[in-house]
């Protein structure tokens, strides 16, 4: 939970109590608000990886930024996606971690064979990183790097992918505890009432 | 775990009989929960999942939408298995990925997670036999109750949990207005309203069990989003944790026990309920004696106690005399067109559906096929970020590289979905049994789905596609496409296992919800349905539950239990 995150939480803690008065709010805030301050502290940290390899890192951000890579915004490993997969290896993919190494390893294998010279993912081109991808797209490896890779990009940066809700921000989410109308562009013009119930249930 | 904050909830003794035990605290136990215990009568709720609240609740998409945290028994694995048909050997399904079955546990059940679609029944869904004759090879039949019998009970759904409204066209007779209007229209209501206008439909607000004003004591709908799946941080989704359970605990004579998970019903030596055996939270074998028992567990999980509680004396389960526990399981058949429009829509503020097509309810002999359904505007697969990247997205586009982030940041915002959902037929071979192999962490043998649709179902969800992909064009959508129909898939709606009827040869309950072989047993669930409805079953079993209510409570007045 980053700074804004929090401050949407304390906002809709503050609308909320508004609205309702109900002892719930004031009874949890505090723990809600620690819990916060302890994952942002974390993230700012910027600790060691516990699961990954330092090389293995540079592999995983490799193969990521090939699912998600830099244009006018960041790639997946600038915000935080190798974080992410390292935490899920040492959490809810724990299970899975040995089938995942040995799917990195199959891939090292397949670059040495491409390149005789070369042995890592990373040391290949953009090109020839593209390009040995889409032979293994299908593989269960793969499968699992991808939904690492979009978990860690779109979930909640606690959990140490989603930098600065970057993630969010290139789909255009936008996390918030409390909505008004109009929500989008077509309902514009449709809330004459609806607007009006709202404004007389805030008094 | 225990959250309560009523400070005069009773702890009753097990070894002492309370005056009813339900077993389950979702749509119908929460509701006969507080019926019966407002009533004076002492009532215990086993519940299997946690006693969570309102506070508990994240925006947690990896947690809530992946990692199935509202669902999962806690502390153990519980699996499911599944196949089409009965000549196929069912797979199993592990414990924590979604189940062939799926359904919230903890405290409110599936009302904490679902998203509070509230139609009501028309008249012809209790009587659709008789008005359309016979279907050879199904449990196609009548209801032993008339909508005009249910219609003060959907009444009382409507004004004690709270739903917002606003009668359509289409409607069955209502007695009362609903307690509070519509909520406010998003942008997916406006498009297909649009559209269906212009194809010469008749969309209406969505009834909703979400709070569009304050109202019961409870704050209005904050527009958050979060709301298919998960559970709602701000007590205006009207699941029974929200509105019922707190009664039951102020009453005095509400004990909610979570974490306790139920494998055995016991009967005595007249044939008549004894106690409940369960695990408690610490994993200890407790008996509660009771008077009668409420079997309120859901439609899988109600047949699948039945026949974990087989004895000499009921060798097919208890209160299966006839059979038919287990069979005639209907889902309701779903399926989705998605779209993309030129500006964004932002579905993902603000509740799942906010206006609905029931053009299309009624059979129509003149379609060639038995059924009817009702459309709706939703985000669906748009609702969380994740969800969308992993499933919003157009076929037969990239799902990596440079082109997929392009499609990433322009997708999400400018999608909507129609779901339409239909009548499920009534087929015998459509069950939940126990596996004969498959058991949980505790020994209990686990649910086994066997589900495949009747061909009617698939038809009907064809024809709603096809109107639904006119809808979205006539409104103008950049893009169009719909998710394949193939059947045979997971179920969140559990309905017919247990069904109801005057003839205890092919019913299990009768229309009072006592069972035909056990006095002093009442199951009230899903599993209660006789048909399917179109799609929208938990005002239904709301109903069913307020109605059981006043009558169990009349027997036990009379000393009729």
């Amino acid at each position: 939970m980053n700074e804004k995150n929090c401050e949407n939480r304390r906002q809709f803690l503050q609308s909320g109590a508004m609205l309702m008065g109900a002892s719930w709010l004031s009874l949890n805030a505090p723990a809600v608000l620690a819990a916060g301050r302890v994952a942002a502290d974390n993230m700012a940290q910027a600790a060691g990886f516990k699961n990954i390899s330092p090389e293995d890192a540079v592999e995983l951000a490799a193969i990521a930024d090939q699912i998600i890579p830099a244009d006018e915004s960041p790639a997946a490993s600038e915000v935080g996606v190798v974080y992410f997969i390292d935490a899920a290896l040492g959490g809810f993919m724990a299970s899975g971690a040995d089938g995942f190494f040995n799917g990195l390893r199959d891939l090292q294998q397949k670059v040495g064979a491409a390149h005789p010279k070369r042995s890592r993912f990373a040391e290949l081109s953009g090109g020839e990183r593209t390009a040995l991808l889409k032979t293994v797209e299908d593989s269960p490896f793969f499968g699992m790097v991808h939904f690492l890779t979009l978990a860690g990009m779109f979930t909640l940066p606690q959990y140490g992918g989603n930098r600065d809700e970057a993630g969010w921000k290139l789909v255009g989410f936008d996390h918030r505890h409390v909505w008004q109308p109009p929500f989008g562009y077509y309902d514009i013009g449709h809330h004459g009432v609806a607007a009006a119930a709202a404004r007389d249930s805030k008094k | 775990m225990k959250k309560t904050t009523q400070p005069n909830t009773p702890a009753f003794k097990t070894r002492e009989p309370v005056d009813f035990v339900i077993i389950g605290s979702g749509a119908a136990g929460g509701v006969l929960a507080k019926e019966l215990s407002t009533r004076g009568f002492d009532v215990v709720v086993l519940e299997q999942g946690p006693y969570r609240t309102a506070a508990d609740f994240r925006h947690d998409e990896l947690k809530v939408m992946f990692q199935n945290e509202l669902m999962n028994h806690p502390g153990w694995n519980d699996p499911q298995s599944f196949r089409r048909f009965e000549k196929d050997r069912a797979e199993a399904v592990p414990g924590n990925t979604p189940p062939p079955a799926f359904y919230a546990r903890g405290v409110g059940g599936s009302s904490v997670h679902f998203s509070a679609n509230y139609w009501r029944f028309h008249e012809s869904d209790f009587k659709e036999r008789s008005l359309l004759g016979p279907m050879r090879g199904t449990g196609f039949a009548d209801w032993p109750i008339s909508y005009e019998e249910l219609e003060p009970y959907y009444t009382k759904v409507e004004w004690e949990c709270g739903v917002s409204g606003e009668p359509g066209p289409f409607d069955a007779r209502r007695s009362r207005p609903y307690p509070v209007p519509p909520l406010p229209v998003k942008s997916s209501g406006v498009l297909f309203e649009k559209g269906a206008r212009a194809i010469g439909l008749h969309p209406q607000p969505a009834p909703m069990a979400i709070l569009s004003r304050p109202f019961n004591g409870r704050p209005a709908c904050l527009h958050c989003g979060f709301c298919m799946g998960f559970g709602c941080e701000a007590n205006a989704k009207s699941s029974t944790l929200a509105s019922m359970i707190p009664l039951a605990e102020a009453s005095g004579h509400c004990e909610i026990r979570p974490l306790s998970t139920v494998f055995r019903i016991e009967t005595n030596d007249k044939g008549r309920v004894s106690e409940v055996v369960y695990l408690d939270k610490e994993g200890r074998e407790q008996a509660q004696k009771a008077r009668a028992v409420i079997l309120s567990a859901n439609g899988a999980e109600t047949p699948r106690l039945l026949f974990l509680s087989e004895s000499q004396r009921f060798p097919s389960g208890l209160a299966n005399s006839s059979g038919i526990v287990g069979k005639y399981l209907m889902g309701n058949g779903h399926a989705d067109v998605q779209a993309a429009f030129e500006h964004p829509l932002n579905e993902f503020k603000s509740v799942q559906v906010t206006r609905i097509v029931h053009d299309f309810y009624e059979t129509d002999p003149a379609r060639g096929f038995y059924g009817g359904g009702g459309m709706d505007a939703r985000p669906f697969l748009d609702s969380t970020p994740l969800l969308h990247t992993l499933t919003g997205l157009p076929p037969g586009k990239p799902r990596w590289g440079a082109e997929f982030k392009k499609m990433l940041r322009h997708y999400y915002t400018r999608k909507m979905t129609i779901l339409c959902s239909t009548t499920s037929v009534p087929l015998e071979r459509n069950s939940i049994t126990l596996d004969p192999v498959l058991k949980d962490e505790k020994g209990r043998a686990a649910i086994r789905m066997t589900y495949m649709d009747h061909d009617d179902d698939l038809a009907m969800e064809r024809f709603l596609q096809d109107r639904a992909v006119e809808i979205l064009e006539a409104a103008g959508a950049t893009e169009v496409w719909r998710s394949p129909i193939e059947g045979g898939r997971i179920q969140a709606h559990l309905l017919g296992t247990c069904r109801m009827g005057n003839d205890p040869k092919t019913s299990v309950v009768d229309k009072f919800h006592r069972t035909h072989d056990v006095p002093n047993l009442f199951i009230c669930d899903g599993s209660s349905f006789v048909s399917s409805g179109r799609g929208q079953p938990t005002m239904t079993i709301q109903a069913l539950a307020f109605r059981a209510a006043d009558h169990i409570a009349a027997f036990a007045k009379r000393g009729e239990i």
